[in-house]
């Protein structure tokens, strides 16, 4: 009997095109640019020019950066809903602060550097509440956010009686526009990309999403590693609160709204499971991307909020189906 | 002497069992801590929230909740969530009222549509999308937060669509005796008395879903397939039907909401059901339905409804800010759910 001899096969074009598609990334990236290409010809142009380009950079990376705090507690198997609550609470507690008009809560009008941290200190801490109350109390993430963004607009709301805030100090502009914003956004997803892939911190967040009982046998704090997701999803939801205050120049307990649909929607897209333990940073970043293309699109149509509101909850449950049924198929 | 003290001594130990027992019952607590409310409520607003044309507002303004309620009710039930309620409600009632607008250039159909035309196609097209959610949840295997969620902007949406983003007013005339009317006009036309109609729609409402979840197979399907899918399946219970059909009562109970609400201000506009969703969830909550499934009764939502209606009136009365209404319905859903998760014993 002759012996079979096995070649090992030569590296084709073919074989490294297969490669890279069936990265999951690959095809976010190439779904990113279709729907550029797309959305492109639809308008005719007008959604493909280079200011345009530059605004759906800067509209997305407000949205982003929730979307990077949302994908931790994704990744754990549990959600946050109170990014706008959190977000529009730090807005109004800042903007309150800087401003120079009668608005001002403290009387007299402090500078960035004393208000954005207070901002991001003040939403860290609805995220220790919101996550104590979720791995002490074991409460579902959902309802538990739900109520949080319930009490995060009423303390808004409270802080200047809703009335708007305008008058923020002139060297305020920056973070919001367009250099600044994202590159805060690529260096804030850079470092959970860095956190995600390259720290034992990482890996007890992906652990406790995948088999929180099995990640518990192995040793890792369950509990301590939901509780820090949820201040990490605040904290950037506290970050995107800053972001869209410095762009609006304005404090409105209407500027955030819907923006954890977004970023959900953006996570999701991005192809983290909702189950926990399964995504990366970069798809979520592309995901924000395609989000961002999707508004953006909505917008230079002129397409009213009927539209808005039918294609985005369309976008959301479509990539949920898809995301099931793509796993169910293998 | 002995003797009667002895049976005396019985009769104490047999009441104090009864009470004991009445007590211990859930939905005893819920009637106590209601009473507790409207107690506090009268004291803090001058004995003007225990006034009898008071007591009826709260039944007539907390019946859009409450039929919603229990509609999210057989939802979380099934362990799900429905937080479709708000959209459904908008979406259903922005296409009724268009159907039957005396405005002329508002109407969908150039003529305004009689009830009895309006009201069915309103109720269809909130069962039409309640199916597409239950069929996400149900067949896709789609969370039913985020299934629910995306059904919220797309009824959210089609409610856009219909009405331009404007407010629609003026509905064909029998429509506000839904929202508006007393028991008492049907009878004797233009006297305002009695027991106001959208009440009664509501405890009809509770008494029909009471029936259906004590006293029919679909009540142990419901349950069952809440409190342990896999059993329920293997003992021969069509689990993905029941899941469908909780997202379908939920929608079309949200619509009879919506319906409520439209006919009693006459008018729809996109703010008109704001929270809707967290106020349903809040009341099932507040009225014992555990959020993991398999726990809960209609008694207990009515319950948890009207605590729920009997604080927003008499904050309203008190003319709190609406930051207090939102933060204070906030605290109460988590320490709804905190008791929920102690009653469960820290499971």
């Amino acid at each position: 009997m002759a012996e079979v001899v096995e070649r090992p096969k030569p590296v084709t074009a073919r074989e490294v095109a297969r490669r890279v598609l069936a990265h999951e990334n690959a095809v976010i990236g190439i779904a990113l640019a279709a729907l550029i290409g797309v959305l492109g010809v639809i308008s005719r142009g007008s959604t493909v020019t280079a200011s345009n380009m530059a605004n759906i950079v800067l509209q997305s990376s407000i949205r982003g950066v929730a979307a990077v705090g949302q994908a931790f507690c994704i990744l754990t198997a549990n959600f946050d809903l109170s990014v706008s609550g959190v977000g529009v609470m730090a807005m109004m507690l800042g903007s309150a602060m800087m401003t120079t008009e009668w608005t001002n809560i403290l009387g007299y009008p402090v500078s960035p550097f004393m208000a954005i941290p207070v901002m991001l200190v003040v939403a860290a801490a609805w995220g220790l509440l919101s996550g104590t109350l979720v791995s002490r109390l074991a409460l579902p993430s959902l309802i538990v956010t739900f109520g949080v963004w319930q009490i995060g607009y009423g303390v808004a709301f409270y802080i200047t009686g809703g009335q708007a805030v305008m008058e923020l100090p002139r060297s305020f502009a920056i973070y919001g526009s367009l250099p600044a914003a994202p590159i805060i956004f690529f260096s804030v997803a850079a470092v959970a990309y860095f956190v995600l892939m390259h720290t034992s911190f990482g890996r007890r967040v992906y652990a406790t999403g995948g088999n929180p009982v099995s990640a518990y046998l192995s040793g890792i704090n369950v509990k301590n590693v939901q509780r820090s997701v949820f201040i990490i999803s605040a904290l950037c939801a506290g970050l995107a609160g800053v972001l869209m205050t410095s762009r609006g120049m304005a404090g409105s307990t209407e500027a955030l709204r819907g923006i954890e649909l977004d970023s959900i929607a953006s996570v999701v897209i991005g192809g983290v499971s909702l189950f926990g333990g399964r995504g990366n940073m970069i798809g979520v970043v592309l995901g924000a991307l395609i989000i961002g293309v999707i508004n953006n699109a909505m917008g230079v149509m002129h397409m009213g909020h009927a539209g808005r509101y039918i294609v985005k909850g369309a976008v959301i449950v479509g990539a949920v189906a898809a995301d099931i049924l793509r796993r169910r198929g293998r | 002497m002995a003797e009667v003290v002895e049976r005396l001594k019985s009769f104490i130990d047999r009441a104090k069992d009864i009470a004991r027992r009445v007590i211990g019952h859930e939905n005893a607590t819920l009637g106590i801590v209601l009473a507790a409310i409207m107690g506090g409520m009268a004291v803090a607003t001058g004995l003007k929230s225990i006034r009898i044309s008071n007591m009826k507002m709260v039944l007539v303004t907390g019946s859009t909740m409450g039929v919603a309620a229990i509609g999210q009710m057989f939802v979380i039930l099934t362990a799900g969530i429905d937080l479709s309620v708000a959209g459904m409600a908008f979406g259903t009632s922005a296409l009724g009222s268009a159907m039957m607008t005396t405005q002329l250039w508002q109407n969908i159909l150039g003529y305004p549509a009689p009830i009895w035309v309006g009201i069915p196609a309103m109720l269809a097209l909130g069962a039409g999308l309640g199916l597409i959610s239950g069929i996400f949840v149900s067949r896709v295997g789609v969370p039913p937060f985020i299934a629910t969620l995306g059904m919220w902007q797309i009824a959210h949406g089609v409610g856009f669509l219909i009405t331009g983003g404007l407010t629609l007013r003026r509905m064909v005339d029998p429509l506000p005796f839904f929202g508006q009317g007393w028991v008492a006009q049907a009878f004797i036309p233009g006297r305002p008395a009695g027991f106001p109609v959208a009440g009664i729609i509501w405890i009809l409402v509770g008494v029909v879903a009471y029936f259906v979840l004590h006293h029919t197979n679909y009540a142990r399907a419901v349950y069952a397939t809440g409190g342990n899918p896999v059993m329920a399946w293997l003992s021969g219970i069509n689990v993905r039907n029941t899941r469908l059909s909780v997202y379908i009562i939920s929608a079309m109970l949200a619509t009879l909401g919506g319906l409520i609400r439209t006919s009693r201000v006459m008018s729809v506009s996109f703010a008109s059901f704001g929270f809707l969703e967290l106020q349903s969830i809040a009341a099932a909550v507040i009225g014992g339905v555990s959020l993991f499934g398999g726990r809960g009764t209609v008694v207990g939502v009515v319950l948890g409804a009207l605590i729920i209606a009997v604080i927003m009136n008499g904050m309203s009365i008190l003319g709190a800010d609406p930051f207090i209404e939102s933060t204070v319905l906030g605290v109460l859903m988590i320490t709804a759910v905190a008791i929920d998760y102690w009653r469960r014993g820290g499971r």
